[in-house]
């Protein structure tokens, strides 16, 4: 019950962001400080996301497992940030964190 | 300049192309999204929201959030904070669409994302009547609305077959890192990150999911020091 909830909810409130403004089109624009605050607060929770995807990954493989996924991740985004590709940053991710693996279980 | 019979296939068809190299880079987002669903305790409740929330990067914040424990409240503002960002795109058409029919304006509000917004957005700088830009959103929307839902659904029945043990489960992650990595421009977004990943870290511990919003909290008020400091 509580993801139908959870479901509807936002989706109930995504459709109300999004029509809001449409709905009586006026050419005012959001305060700077709230617009930077909004933005702000959506890169901190995506970060907090990535962090805690990462930490649940070495619950399974360990300590090592997540300082691989970790080196991964840097990778991955230094992809995302000269390529500006989803495909390409996490296929970049995906091929260090099995490199590392793999070179992790030959040196052990 | 009235849109004649021979314009309005050549608006759908335009459109509906637009969006297909979209729909190829939004397909790893997608499937890690649908391997996500079938993994959740509640699977046709989470698969629900691929058309009710519309947009992945919001649905798999959610679905994360409630499988770290979350109760609904928690998940429906972290779903939101993300989805925040479409009050900006909606208010930017706003100016252009002034002229459509408010049934367009429900319509098109419904499946606006990054994606269609793009097209929305490059559609309204070119010439056109009102009703060439309404056939050319509308076919670039359903073009991604149904790739969407079958490309998630396609994820969802792989479900666990992607990804267990061979780390496909850090595609997640790594797909996260790809939406936020367009949103780190001035110095201050980085130290935003920065402050929200160690917070993060440092309270994994805390109960149900509280963690997102301490470090919410400590990545916008860094923002905010720097604001005040560069004053």
């Amino acid at each position: 019950m509580t993801t139908w909830i959870a479901m509807v909810g936002v989706g109930l409130g995504s459709y109300l962001l999004r029509f809001t403004p449409l709905a009586q089109p006026r050419r005012e624009q959001w305060p700077p400080p709230l617009d930077r605050a909004i933005r702000r607060a959506a890169l901190a929770v995506l970060t907090a996301l990535v962090v805690s995807g990462l930490q649940h990954h070495g619950t399974d493989g360990g300590s090592v497992g997540t300082l691989l996924a970790a080196a991964a991740a840097v990778a991955s985004l230094v992809v995302a940030r000269r390529r500006g590709s989803m495909v390409a940053a996490v296929s970049a991710g995906l091929v260090t964190y099995w490199s590392l693996t793999a070179l992790a279980d030959v040196l052990r | 300049m009235a849109a004649t019979a021979f314009d309005q296939p050549r608006e759908l068809h335009a459109g509906a192309g637009a969006m297909l190299p979209m729909v190829a880079g939004l397909a790893p987002l997608g499937l890690v999204l649908g391997a996500a669903i079938a993994n959740h305790r509640e699977a046709l409740a989470a698969w629900s929201g691929t058309l009710a929330i519309f947009g992945g990067s919001a649905h798999l914040a959610v679905i994360q959030s409630l499988d770290r424990g979350s109760a609904a409240p928690l998940a429906i503002a972290t779903g939101l904070l993300i989805q925040a960002r479409l009050v900006v795109y909606s208010a930017s058409l706003a100016d252009a669409w002034r002229h459509q029919p408010r049934w367009f304006r429900a319509i098109g509000a419904a499946v606006l994302v990054d994606p269609t917004w793009a097209l929305a957005d490059q559609r309204a700088a070119q010439p056109g009547s009102a009703a060439d830009h309404r056939r050319y959103y509308l076919a670039g929307a359903a073009t991604l609305v149904v790739a969407w839902v079958a490309i998630v659904t396609t994820g969802a029945l792989l479900g666990a077959r992607l990804g267990s043990g061979v780390g496909l489960e850090l595609a997640g992650p790594f797909c996260l890192i790809a939406m936020a990595a367009p949103r780190l421009i001035e110095k201050s977004d980085w130290v935003v990150a920065a402050v929200a990943g160690t917070v993060a870290t440092i309270a994994a511990g805390l109960p149900a999911g509280t963690s997102l919003l301490v470090a919410m909290g400590a990545g916008v008020g860094a923002g905010a020091l720097i604001d005040g400091r560069s004053r």
